[in-house]
């Protein structure tokens, strides 16, 4: 035992003893294993932040109509969102109905008339130049700070106002937050969460790749010493503890700076925005199994990598010390994984359709996975037999090949993990690209920038006249009309279509009607349910609002003669079906609530707001409606969804990057003499530094070449059968290889420096 | 005639003078010896001479051209072109095998590789050398490996070979065979060489011995 | 190995008796190896005929009287021609080079000259048997080689001493 601890401890010295050398790889070492430790943390902390939020949101979760509880007196709420310059204000209006009524969470009492309380980002926007009109729309003295525990991310735009003009009924009534039957609220379908499964597959195996890859820095240098101790009489499991102790020392080095890093990371995140998304520092905390995972796993590795590289060194070390050509790389083990992982994907019948079972869920994550990870694993035999029997070119190309013999694999390991990002990064974008296409058939949205809907309620309803005349005031202000809808439920119908009622002034206005006279009857169809539209003639039940805005259903009413029309540009803001004042017979809409309809002058970019703000004194009586902004886009999470996945393949190839410059640089370092030797004889430095990008850029290129074609041929793997249109991502595989020859020229060029001095006089000089 | 011509060189590294005052002439096919105390600026004086180093003043002629008034680009070519280079030991491309670190320089003047490496292999015969052209310079022996070096500064028959140290890692026996295999292919192509040695008996292979002291370069004077 | 030479260089410094140059000699060069008085004289007198010394005065003492010499400018010139040429490389050198060595710091002449033309002549030397060796046949390079080994033993012992001149200087004082 005293003779292993002994060994481990020759290892560390080995990786840490002093000299300039030893520290600056040390250095290298540390920060190319710290970085993917930060992000594998970073990684690590997503559970949390999700469940994090999501417990949040569900702490505020609240459900109308429920049954009184005894004991607890009713908190009468009416939700009140706003949209102010494209964010979604949320909130609520609220007074209690009793001391016992329930407190939101994140507030320490409920707010009493007149007061509200915000959340520090709601604050900090009304604070600003921009938050100008948000002040004119709540007026009330901020009495406090909404908390953590009330919010779903630093950046929430959330308020709570007090208001006893709250109508108290059952339909306002609620006696807690919190959601309590465990009812899903994610809209992630489980398709959704394959995929995101399968993204941190991607995304994180590289990251450990990398980092492994950076406990190996400068192998070939630290195999050769290991040699040399065998050659004076180490034995070889001597020397397999004498390597443990080294990689173990640089990886715990490594862990140490990536805890640092990930720290600095935490206390940034709270101002960083990325998709809209903003999460507290307290939620960016890896739980203790997956910190402990990390901590051991990568020294483990690193070990492992440290022993299987070692092979040369314990059957033959007098070749790895006299830099032989190394023995050649064994094929057969490398494609098992590939093999398994395409046969368990062939084997499932419908693929992608399939995944519901949750053993069909683990076998198809389980076959992709075998499928990535093997990657890395065959790469470095792909590039040993393209480079080992290409003879001549030129002599950059034959320094660059000759070099790629005697070592591929601490570049083919690097780019083994770029060819996993790669790979899963274009099968999934065919998959969402497959996905996405079928959602797309949907029409499109197009903004509407010239109109706002004033949602008019409660009491206010009865002085509608006096508000229109109040915002038609307003610079920049088109038209304003009294703008009432209602309901018609066909029998047997479980949805009601809803039915404006619109001036002909407004709809010869606002929509692609030519001609248009009162008692016109108008319709628009091609929404996904057009089946909701009754036919002319047909009687159908009147569904009458509430003060609140939920339907009633009422008495029959026959449906007039429908003129056809095209859908206005977007489809919102206009009911499927349009009645102008003569055409409502029999329905009682003067006492429906409503809205006003505000067309303004796009060219004045403040008149919707301004509108708004004119009625900022009714409180939850009034909430305005903006089409400028993308509501519902169907492809939108899609869109979300692939850009993330962009991004952190983006962020995840930086870091091979990264890897890459490490290597190239150790590279330069460890070649330093012949480099000075070929230099001070003439050879031209550019000779040298085509030589060095040649060297970077072919095993990437392979890398690539595999990353496509497997990643392509999963994409299609999982999208077959599935009854979704087959569309390789062309733009994507572009792109992500585009940015991979960016990234091999940017390495190459961080390295000029570098072979700048190595080719100066001083790298004559013996050490 | 004189063919490379060096005065008053200074160089300086920092605070540390290397050269103070240096010089030194060669004339065609002329062999000389550069001896001193390691340290003494030996290297330095060889790097400036090569135009491998820009010395802090000084001049340095080569056929009547001043390597200083030439561009980095222009110096490669003129250390490609006309110069050849032995080091003390680590100078092959570990990677490439010794037939080609042999033809590299030919290469890289544009030479097809078949006839670079059918010159290479007559190189490497010159310098008895032959039998290990297929293996990289790791698997050869000392003597061997500074024989490729040797056939490698010769193979573009320069005008000039720079040496430093050229038999400093070998045994006295391994280090006569280089150099008499050495000066016998210079002698016969009238290649002039600069010889930086700290060994005597290497020093009496060339024509003519220059001593450097601290920097400064004295050349001895022939006795009687 | 002149003793001629060696005394001619000790009365540079200036006039003395016989008995003042062997104490002197003996001190130098001596080391464990006194020379013998008559030496002295017979040498002496060498000089004397030759011109290269000459009497100056007796000195009248407590005891029998002696004669002091002084050297001449002859003497002068022929110690001046003695220190600048090199000898003729040759085994066991290193007695003479050594008093040449001394006598030059002695003398205030430039030792490293000393020094410095006699590494020519050991290289030159060198020169021409390396130049035989790469000529001749087996039996010739070894005889050459052995000469080499030799000459090259004394070059470093030059070249050491070159590196410790200032050190000696100190010791022997002027
Ligand atoms: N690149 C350098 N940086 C700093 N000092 C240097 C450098 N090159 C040479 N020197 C210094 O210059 C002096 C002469 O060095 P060098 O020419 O290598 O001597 P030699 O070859 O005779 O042993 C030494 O003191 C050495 O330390
Ligand atoms: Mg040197």
């Amino acid at each position: 035992m005293r003779l292993w601890l002994n060994d481990l401890g020759i290892g560390v010295r080995i990786a840490l003893g002093g000299g300039r050398a030893s520290w600056r790889r040390l250095v290298l070492t540390g920060v190319g294993v710290g970085l993917g430790v930060a992000v594998l943390l970073v990684g690590a902390s997503a559970p949390t932040v999700v469940t994090e939020r999501q417990i949040r949101a569900d702490l505020s979760a609240v459900r109308a109509g429920e049954d009184p509880i005894p004991g607890v007196d009713p908190l009468y709420r009416v939700y009140r969102p706003e949209q102010y310059r494209g964010n979604q204000v949320m909130g609520s209006y609220v007074v209690a109905g009793g001391p016992n009524a329930p407190v939101p969470p994140g507030l320490q009492r409920i707010p009493g008339d007149g007061e509200i309380v915000l959340s520090p980002a709601l604050a900090e926007l009304m604070a600003s130049p921009e938050g100008e009109l948000l002040r004119r729309l709540f007026p009330q003295r901020v009495v406090g700070t909404i908390g953590k525990d009330g919010l779903v991310g630093p950046n929430h735009l959330l308020y709570i106002a007090g208001d006893s003009s709250i109508p108290r009924m059952a339909d306002t009534a609620y006696y807690r937050f919190g959601r309590y039957n465990g009812v899903p609220l994610s809209s992630l379908t489980s398709a959704n969460l394959l995929l995101l499964a399968l993204g941190v597959v991607v995304l994180l195996f590289p990251v450990l790749l990398f980092t492994v890859v950076s406990t190996r820095l400068g192998g070939p240098e630290r195999e050769r010493r290991l040699a040399a101790l065998r050659l004076i009489g180490a034995g070889p499991w001597q020397v397999r503890r004498i390597a443990t102790g080294d990689a173990l020392a640089s990886s715990v080095v490594g862990l140490v700076l990536g805890a640092g890093f990930f720290l600095l990371v935490r206390a940034f995140v709270e101002h960083v925005e990325l998709f809209e998304l903003r999460i507290f520092s307290s939620d960016l905390t890896p739980s203790v199994g997956y910190v402990a995972l990390v901590a051991v796993l990568v020294p483990v590795l690193s070990v492992l990598a440290a022993l299987a590289t070692m092979r040369g060194t314990t059957v033959d070390p007098l070749g790895v010390a006299r830099r032989a050509k190394p023995p050649a790389r064994r094929l057969w083990w490398r494609v098992v994984p590939v093999l398994v992982g395409v046969a368990v994907l062939a084997t499932r019948e419908r693929s992608l359709a399939d995944w519901h079972g949750s053993q069909g869920r683990a076998l198809l994550l389980g076959g992709i996975a075998l499928l990535l990870l093997g990657i890395p694993l065959l790469l470095p035999w792909v590039v040993e037999r393209s480079v080992g029997r290409v003879r001549g070119g030129p002599p950059s190309w034959q320094l660059a090949v000759r070099g790629l013999q005697m070592d591929s694999g601490s570049a083919a390991r690097v780019v083994g993990g770029v060819a996993v990002v790669l790979a899963g990064g274009i099968a999934l974008q065919t998959v969402l690209l497959g996905t996405e296409t079928e959602v797309k058939s949907w029409p499109p949205f197009a903004p509407v920038t010239n109109q706002v809907d004033i949602t008019v309620l409660g009491d206010a309803v009865t002085r509608v006249d006096e508000l229109a005349d109040r915002v038609r005031g307003v610079d920049g202000v088109v038209s304003v009309s009294w703008q009432r809808s209602f309901g018609l439920l066909r029998k047997g119908g479980d949805r009601p279509v809803e039915v404006g009622v619109e001036s002909c002034d407004v709809l010869l206005r606002g929509t692609g009607i030519t001609s248009c006279r009162d008692g016109d009857a108008f319709v628009f169809r091609g929404s996904p349910d057009d089946s909701v539209i009754p036919e002319p003639g047909e009687v159908v039940l009147q569904q009458r609002y509430t003060q609140l805005g939920r339907m009633s259903t009422g008495a029959e009413w026959t449906v007039p003669a429908l003129t056809a029309a095209d859908r206005p540009d977007g489809q919102l803001g206009y009911h499927p079906v349009v009645l102008t004042p003569g055409a409502v017979r029999g329905v009682g809409v003067e006492s429906q609530i409503g809205g006003l309809r505000v067309l303004v002058d796009p060219a004045v970019p403040t008149a919707a707001r301004n509108a708004r703000a004119a009625l900022g004194d009714l409180g939850w009586q009034a909430t305005g409606l903006a089409f400028d902004q993308d509501p519902g886009d169907p492809t939108a999470e899609y869109r979300t969804f692939r850009r993330l996945l962009l991004g952190g393949t983006l962020v995840t190839v930086l870091l091979a990057g990264v890897s890459l410059l490490v290597l190239a640089l150790e590279e330069v370092r460890a070649r330093r003499r012949p480099l000075a030797v070929l230099a001070a004889g003439g050879v031209p430095r550019g000779t040298v530094v085509r030589s060095l990008l040649w060297r970077n850029a072919v095993p990437l290129l392979l890398a690539v070449v595999v990353a496509v074609v497997t990643g392509a041929g999963l994409g299609l793997l999982l999208l077959r059968s599935s009854a979704r249109p087959l569309v390789l991502d062309y733009a994507g595989m572009g792109v992500l290889s585009a940015g991979a020859v960016v990234m091999v020229l940017l390495v190459t060029l961080c390295t000029l420096p570098a072979v700048r001095r190595a080719t100066g006089a001083t790298g004559l000089r013996v050490e | 005639m004189t063919l490379l011509v060096a005065e008053d060189l200074h160089k300086a590294f920092g605070p540390t003078p290397a050269l103070v005052g240096a010089g030194l002439s060669i004339g065609a096919g002329e062999i000389v010896a550069i001896m001193g105390p390691s340290g003494s600026g030996k290297s330095t004086l060889l790097h400036c001479l090569a135009g491998i180093l820009r010395p802090d003043r000084g001049t340095v002629r080569y056929q009547d051209v001043d390597l200083g008034s030439l561009s980095d680009g222009k110096r490669s070519e003129l250390r490609r072109t006309e110069f050849g280079f032995v080091f003390q030991f680590g100078q092959l491309v570990p990677e490439l095998t010794c037939l080609e670190n042999v033809a590299l320089p030919l290469r890289l003047a544009g030479l097809k590789r078949r006839d670079a490496e059918s010159r290479a292999v007559e190189g490497l015969a010159r310098l008895e050398v032959a039998d290990v052209a297929g293996k990289r310079p790791g698997e050869t022996s000392g003597g061997q490996g500074q024989r490729v070096a040797v056939a490698r500064a010769l193979v573009t028959s320069p005008k000039v070979i720079f040496a430093d140290e050229p038999t400093g890692a070998l045994d006295s026996l391994n280090g006569e065979r280089v150099m008499t295999l050495f000066l016998g292919a210079v002698r016969a192509s009238g290649t002039a060489v600069v010889l930086v040695t700290h060994e005597p008996r290497v020093a009496a292979y060339a024509d003519r011995e220059v001593v450097v002291r601290d920097g400064r370069s004295r050349e001895v004077e022939r006795a009687g | 190995m002149s003793l001629g030479h060696a005394l001619l260089g000790l009365l540079e410094r200036g006039p003395g008796h016989g008995y003042d140059l062997k104490k002197a000699y003996d001190d130098r060069f001596g080391q464990d190896r006194p020379l013998h008085y008559g030496q002295v004289y017979t040498t002496l007198s060498r000089l004397l005929r030759n011109g290269l010394v000459q009497e100056a005065g007796v000195e009248a003492g407590a005891g029998p009287e002696r004669k002091r010499y002084a050297i001449t400018d002859a003497g002068v010139t022929d110690v001046e021609t003695w220190l600048a040429t090199p000898e003729k490389p040759e085994p066991y050198l290193q007695n003479t080079l050594y008093t040449k060595v001394v006598l030059a710091l002695l003398s205030g002449r430039a030792a490293a000259g000393v020094l410095d033309s006699q590494r020519a002549a050991h290289l030159d030397a060198m020169r021409v048997l390396t130049r035989r060796k790469t000529d001749g046949d087996l039996a010739d390079q070894l005889i050459c080689d052995y000469a080499l080994f030799h000459l090259e033993a004394d070059l470093r012992w030059l070249e050491l001493t070159a590196d410790r001149l200032d050190q000696l200087a100190e010791r022997i004082g002027r």
